[in-house]
């Protein structure tokens, strides 16, 4: 094991995929907790119906 | 619920007969808001306010002055909470749109600048409102062009205009929304928006109010006694001149048989008051109005003469036969030119045209 982490090429690999790890893992957190921020964001909001309409010009009925 | 102003009906007596009834039918609906379409002035501010009062209609605008006071006739904003947000609800008026009341004693109204009148508010509304909903009565360019010069509308819905729109469109940062007019349309958007007070995300449905959809059964009552009300008091104002005048064996031809013979004449009086008798009356709301129409058609108290209904309501303005009487009489004996002179004063009368002069009056339609 001693003599495989000291092989320059294998050691460095190794390096490298725990950065890409840590980063994998950062990355990850922050997602969540943007979606989490999102959605308590989005829980916060108000549904509201609006009717509406104009110019009825005195109409009870179509004309036609 | 909002309406984008246009509410009331034309310039004419049955009409407002018809928006009383709108009024109130309406009225019971709970409209949260009604911007001020030009319209809307159209029977005056004092039967304007009778409506708000007597059917809780929520009327604003924040540009339509009295010119001489220079009061606002209408509370510029509404404050109103649903859903647990808080809107404020802006009217404006469009500046070159023209109002013109049937009552004569109201005041002259003065439409100021819609820009000016929003940047002044608006800051004022902010302090009491997370959501601003504006009700622009000015079409959909004069409208844009607003929306692009205002900040802080957060939705707009847009009158005197006369496209629906089927998905709501954004006007720099607000959401526009059209669902029109005479009762074609209604408009839904669910609107989601943020603790800010800002849209988030609109869903649009405009409906077709047409015979896909269902009429309620106690409306549908109401109308159809309100149209049994409309049609006795048409009959009531058409029995104060009764067609009792001449034969029901003649008929009025109309100006267009008369060309036949006569089209030097007719080119004649082309463009002369006589032929715009009947729009003068339109103008002034009073077509509808037995008292005017008397002298504004032909042979209104004659039998054959002008009716409100097909097909005699072809017989408008001061026709030839106006003057000259039934045109099948004239086809038979010719002998209408002594009537027709006389015929001048029953309406240029002492009331109606105290400077009549038959000689200076005669050289306007000499033929």
């Amino acid at each position: 094991m001693a003599k495989f982490l000291r092989n320059r090429v294998w050691g460095r690999t190794l390096l490298l995929a725990l950065m890409g790890l840590v980063i994998l893992l950062l990355t990850n957190l922050d997602f969540r907790e943007r979606i989490r921020l999102a959605q308590s964001g989005a829980d916060q909001w108000k549904q509201i119906t609006l009717i509406y309409h104009s110019d009825c010009k005195g109409k009870i009925e179509p004309c036609g | 619920m909002v309406d984008g102003g246009d509410l009331f009906g034309r310039r004419q007596t049955n009409e407002k007969e018809q928006t009383k009834f709108l009024c109130e039918v309406t009225g019971s609906f709970g409209w949260d808001a009604i911007g001020l379409g030009e319209y809307d002035l159209n029977y005056g501010l004092t039967f304007l306010r009778e409506m708000i009062e007597t059917y809780n209609l929520p009327f604003t605008c924040a540009n339509v002055r009295t010119a001489e006071t220079k009061e606002l006739i209408l509370p510029p904003y509404l404050i109103i909470e649903r859903g647990g947000v808080r809107f404020g609800i802006i009217s404006v008026l469009d500046p070159g749109l023209t109002i013109e009341t049937m009552s004569p004693n109201d005041p002259a109204f003065e439409v100021t600048d819609p820009i000016a009148a929003l940047r002044t508010l608006i800051p004022q509304v902010r302090q009491e409102a997370e959501t601003i909903l504006l009700l622009s009565h000015m079409g959909d360019q004069a409208s844009e062009t607003l929306l692009k010069e205002v900040e802080g509308i957060d939705i707009a819905v847009i009158g005197h205009y006369y496209r629906k729109w089927d998905q709501e469109r954004v006007i720099g940062d607000t959401v526009a929304l059209s669902a029109v007019y005479e009762g074609r349309y209604m408009g839904r958007a669910d609107l989601d928006i943020d603790s800010d007070g800002v849209v988030q995300s609109v869903e649009v449905e405009v409906t077709a109010l047409d015979d896909k959809v269902a009429d309620d059964p106690v409306m549908l009552e109401k109308i159809e006694q309100f149209k049994k009300h409309l049609e006795e008091f048409r009959l009531s104002l058409r029995a104060k001149y009764p067609q009792v005048k001449g034969s029901e064996h003649e008929q009025f031809l109309t100006e267009r048989s008369c060309r036949t013979c006569h089209q030097d004449i007719w080119e004649l009086l082309k463009g002369s008051a006589h032929q715009a008798a009947f729009t003068s009356l339109g103008k002034k709301g009073q077509s509808y109005n037995p008292d005017c129409l008397v002298c504004h058609v032909v042979g209104y108290q004659y039998k054959n003469g002008y009716d409100d209904r097909p097909p005699n309501n072809r017989l408008v303005n001061v026709q030839c036969e106006a003057c000259h009487g039934y045109g099948t009489l004239h086809r038979r004996n010719g002998k209408w030119k002594q009537e027709a002179v006389e015929s001048c004063v029953t309406c240029h009368d002492e009331e109606n045209s105290p400077n009549f002069d038959y000689a200076t009056y005669w050289e306007k339609i000499k033929h």
